[in-house]
């Protein structure tokens, strides 16, 4: 009888898995991949008018999301409503 | 068929000595096994490939993967043809040993007697098996400790002062074995064999090294 047991499940049966490998991995001293998880992102800034900004905020704080995030759905949802 | 790592933050404990005897015990026992290393030169490596130019047999499949990402997707990808695979990781932190805890069944974690031991244990392996257990999360990773490369007298003190240190932290299951420091198991591990392939034959090693796979595949 083995004393050493075995983990409940085998890593390679969690789709999850992979991804918090990738994630564990990460903070590693030589990991040559401190990448952005959450993928490619280009930056770019756009100018608001007060009243625009201010009702915008007004929506975003009722929501609880970032300026960013609300502007993601937004944009999100005008392209796939088609423009 | 399992993966086994055979791992320690801290070099010099015996991590390839203990995966060239569990590699190579389990062939003699008629199992098909791989070995993977975590660096490109380890000195597992190079045993087997003694072995190999010797002609002994049966012999394990060896490979090596110091890139983290590539050593799980190729692990993962060999897990049917094998009955056991063994990674010899770690001597430090690095993505391929992070990499291998998260894909092992178990880990084996050789620790040698002495102070430096017992301080890297706790600076440096010990919060590192809780960062991957945290990542691990449901499906935490069984991991034991023994002493390795202990004193030949088993209630020395240097072994018992040891064996109470690792006690102390739940992350790890001591074990109730021993591999002492012997002349034989290091040489035959040099060679590439199997302790129990030596001549002349050291019977107290050859039963260290038996109880020692008995642990881990009954």
């Amino acid at each position: 009888m083995a004393i050493i047991q075995r983990a409940p499940k085998p890593a390679s049966v969690d789709p999850a898995a992979t991804q918090a490998a990738a994630k564990a991995a990460a903070t590693a001293p030589d990991s040559k991949s401190k990448k952005n998880m959450r993928g490619k992102r280009e930056m770019f800034s756009v100018g608001f008018e007060p009243d625009l900004l201010a009702e915008f905020d007004a929506a975003r704080s009722k929501l609880g999301l970032s300026r960013p995030a609300l502007i993601k759905i937004a944009v999100r949802r005008l392209l796939d409503a088609g423009v | 068929m399992s993966i086994f790592v055979i791992g320690n933050s801290k070099g010099g404990v015996g991590k390839s000595t203990i995966t060239v005897q569990i590699g190579l015990g389990r062939a003699l026992q008629g199992k098909d096994v791989l070995v993977v290393n975590s660096d490109r030169q380890s000195s597992s490596s190079k045993a087997i490939d003694r072995r190999d130019a010797a002609g002994l047999t049966p012999s394990v499949t060896l490979v090596a993967y110091p890139d983290g990402e590539q050593l799980r997707t190729q692990v993962l990808r060999q897990i049917d043809k094998y009955d056991d695979i063994i990674i010899d990781a770690g001597g430090r932190d690095s993505s391929a040993f992070r990499h291998a805890m998260m894909i092992a069944d178990a880990m084996l974690v050789p620790i040698a007697p002495g102070n430096f031991e017992l301080d890297a244990l706790e600076d440096e392996l010990v919060p590192l098996i809780r960062e991957i257990q945290a990542s691990r999360a449901d499906n935490p990773l069984p991991i034991y400790a023994f002493l390795n490369m202990a004193e030949p007298r088993k209630y020395s003190s240097d072994n018992i002062g040891t064996r109470k240190s690792i006690e102390a932290f739940p992350e790890l299951q001591l074990i109730d074995l021993n591999v002492t420091r012997r002349k034989s198991i290091a040489a035959a591990s040099t060679l590439g064999m199997a302790v129990s392939e030596m001549k002349p034959r050291d019977d107290k090693a050859c039963k260290e090294i038996q109880v020692l796979l008995q642990a881990i595949f009954g």
